[in-house]
């Protein structure tokens, strides 16, 4: 039952206080130094979670990621320097799941590791049966019927408003750039102008689900990385 | 004016008062006849008509035309018998040839004389269009501003269009200035000289006229040329001044800087070295509770750390001018819902948003502006008591977007208001580094703000604590990028 951690960090403290905290937490822990061994580990292993750094002595953390990414079903969370917005964009468009920006505590990198790993699970059963109505907090999605309602409450939505927020859930805690939204939603290349409207249209939509648009519950902003859904810590 | 031309026009029109002038003295000459005046006084009515021609008109070839005239007509009228070319004494032979000489005489002398205050006329002028260029660039505001003028300047004084093209590190300047043509009847003349100086400033001045040039006059444009690049390496030695000067103020910041980094930096590193020691050296007799503290305050001082690390980064990559803004049109409610939720899951005080109902977009960076804001709100948390109300609030005024960040905390004396956000150009210890936490935040803040052409400003928040006010332009775009 004990989930696998790919642990790919050149830092040597980083590493053994990552390996201290997971084995604690029972997981079954693995550790690379360098993309290379990175790469060659994640393959033969096929580990549940992989947490890489972006700023490896060999390869950089975005070739890993596109190097295994066809070939792994792993949850990857991307570790890197805080400043470096867009590394984690770039990140996040390549295939990863999720990041972390370092300094991190202890407490938030193992709730990404437990986000992680739900939201696998969780993908892998709705390949099984698809949810046809969704619930969270007070938001009720019903995805047959094309009707949102909030506190029992039918919110009209335009058809861009609710393929975004369809987005969005079907992706339930993982962020979604700017970019890979547009594409998803308006099938185009993201152009500035693009990212605009979505801007545009995330604050109607939010205007419309969310009791207060400043402190959203439903859909939260990461400044300069994309939109996320929230999700219930557990 | 200053061209001595030899078209035709002027050529017909200085035949013309040749011809009018011989008529004329030869009027006053019957006039005097009438008047029974002496043939000497005759004879000198018309060289003075000879002088008058040498004087109006152009060159030699007039004053001699009209003197030989004027011997004829006073042949013609006043000798014996009148009316015909005939003479009948031959002393008249002599009088011809006399008035003739000091007729050539003296209209050359004329002519030498005019030409000679020509001359001076367009020295002076020249010097002065010298005189003029040297004081624009002594005067000068902006090169590019005082070579438009002397581009005018020259193209005026030249009758022609003047090109000046110089050659900086921030790519090629040209100047250009047209003086229409009057008629083009000549093929146009063009003169270039190059503009070179002991710096990287290089360039030329071309003119382009349809009036023929003398040979002087083109010497003269390369004295123009000369003057401007004397101005332009002038120019050049004051910018690598400034330059130097201002490199010396950055490397004075610097170093006040790096003073007051150490001093963040040594503080909490002594703490942790100290906290690890007693604990590595003293592990089994210390208990829990002292060893929780201790690690506690480990973890304090080294998120402490961090933090001035991160400012320290930001803070000189703003002073470099490398923090390249990524302008995007951010919503105001995106900004907050991600500030909040990074502020309020640890704060100890209740947290009040404004924001306007309409959709408030506004140009920036959103990253660098969440920092602004976010360490606005650290202080606000830092410095205001336990279940006080921390107020963040935007709203559009005019053409600005105005950020407020309010709390009932501490407040900042009124002399401190504006110091604060340049603490470090100072050096000075202000009552805030007694408290550690602010760190470098406001003069980054103030730094953002201001590359994007907003301002940051320090207020108070009667009865108790402090108001921060961000200003940013609504307009301004988005970089191309």
């Amino acid at each position: 039952m004990n989930e696998k951690i790919l642990i790919v960090e050149d830092d040597r403290s980083i590493r053994s206080f990552m390996r201290v905290l997971l084995t604690a937490q029972n997981y079954h822990v693995i550790e690379a130094e360098d993309g290379n061994g990175g790469i060659t580990l994640a393959l033969s292993n096929q580990p549940d979670i992989i947490l890489l750094d972006l700023g490896l002595p060999d390869n950089d953390g975005l070739t890993v990621i596109r190097e295994i990414r066809p070939h792994v079903n792993s949850s990857i969370i991307v570790v890197s320097a805080r400043g470096k917005e867009n590394d984690k964009v770039s990140a996040l468009d390549e295939g990863a799941d999720d990041y972390l920006t370092k300094p991190f505590n202890a407490q938030e990198l193992l709730a990404r590791i437990r986000v992680a790993l739900r939201h696998k699970k969780a993908t892998a059963e709705m390949n099984v049966a698809v949810e046809e109505t969704f619930v969270y907090k007070d938001l009720t999605v019903d995805f047959e019927r094309r009707k949102v309602l909030v506190n029992q409450q039918e919110v009209h939505l335009t058809p861009i408003e609710y393929q975004v927020l369809r987005l969005l859930i079907k992706h339930q805690g993982k962020v979604l750039t700017y970019r890979f939204i547009v594409k998803e939603v308006w099938g185009s290349v993201a152009l500035e102008s693009d990212t605009q409207t979505l801007r545009v249209t995330m604050a109607n939509l939010r205007r419309k689900i969310e009791a207060d648009p400043a402190r959203p519950s439903y859909i939260v902003t990461e400044i300069g990385i994309g939109y996320r859904f929230c999700e219930d810590p557990s | 004016m200053n061209f001595r031309f030899t078209d035709k026009k002027r050529m017909g029109r200085d035949f013309a008062i040749s011809l009018l002038m011989v008529a004329f003295t030869t009027l006053v000459s019957l006039f005097f006849k009438s008047l029974e005046f002496q043939d000497a006084t005759l004879t000198i009515t018309y060289l003075m008509g000879v002088m008058g021609v040498a004087a109006l008109t152009h060159g030699k070839f007039f004053g001699i035309l009209a003197s030989f005239l004027s011997v004829l007509s006073f042949n013609f009228f006043f000798t014996q018998p009148i009316f015909t070319f005939y003479i009948n004494h031959p002393d008249y032979f002599v009088t011809f040839i006399v008035m003739f000489v000091a007729s050539i005489l003296i209209s050359s002398l004329t002519t030498r004389l005019t030409h000679q205050t020509e001359l001076s006329n367009l020295r002076q002028e020249r010097l002065r269009l010298l005189d003029e260029i040297n004081r624009l660039f002594i005067h000068s505001v902006s090169i590019q501003d005082t070579l438009g003028k002397v581009a005018d300047l020259s193209a005026s004084y030249f009758k022609g269009e003047v090109k000046i093209v110089v050659l900086t590190q921030g790519g090629p300047l040209l100047f250009k200035s047209v003086v229409p043509f009057e008629t083009a009847e000549t093929d146009p003349t063009i003169i270039t000289h190059p503009l070179t100086t002991e710096s990287e400033m290089s360039g030329s001045f071309s003119l382009k006229t349809h009036h023929p040039l003398t040979e002087e006059t083109a010497q003269f444009t390369l004295n123009v040329a000369n003057q401007i690049s004397a101005a332009l390496e002038k120019e050049a030695l004051l910018r690598t001044q400034t330059q130097a000067q201002i490199e010396i103020r950055e490397q004075k910041l610097r170093n006040s800087l790096l003073g007051a980094i150490s001093h963040d930096l040594r503080t909490p590193l002594a703490t942790i070295i100290g906290s690890t020691d007693t604990i590595i050296e003293n592990y089994d007799q210390l208990n829990e509770p002292i060893k929780k503290e201790l690690l506690t305050n480990i973890r304090d001082d080294a998120e402490w750390l961090i933090e001035s690390v991160e400012n320290i980064l930001s803070f000189t990559r703003v002073e470099d001018g490398k923090l390249k803004l990524n302008k995007q049109m951010e919503s105001v409610e995106d900004l907050f819902g991600d500030l909040v939720s990074h502020v309020v899951s640890t704060a100890k005080q209740k947290f009040v948003l404004d924001v306007p109902d309409e959709l408030l977009m506004v140009p920036m960076d959103g990253t660098l502006m969440e920092k602004v804001l976010l360490n606005l709100l650290n202080n606000a948390v830092k410095y205001s008591p336990q279940e006080s109300e921390i107020t963040l609030r935007a709203y559009r005024k005019g053409k600005t977007a105005v950020f407020e960040v309010c709390d009932h905390g501490l407040g900042i004396p009124k002399e401190q208001h504006e110091k604060i956000f340049e603490r470090f150009y100072s050096g000075d210890v202000g009552y805030l580094t007694k408290r550690k936490g602010l760190g470098l935040g406001l003069s980054i803040c103030k730094a953002i703000v201001e590359a994007h052409n907003g301002s940051i400003t320090a207020h108070d928040n009667p009865p108790q604590g402090s108001l921060f006010r961000v200003v940013l332009p609504l307009e301004g775009g988005v970089s191309d990028e």
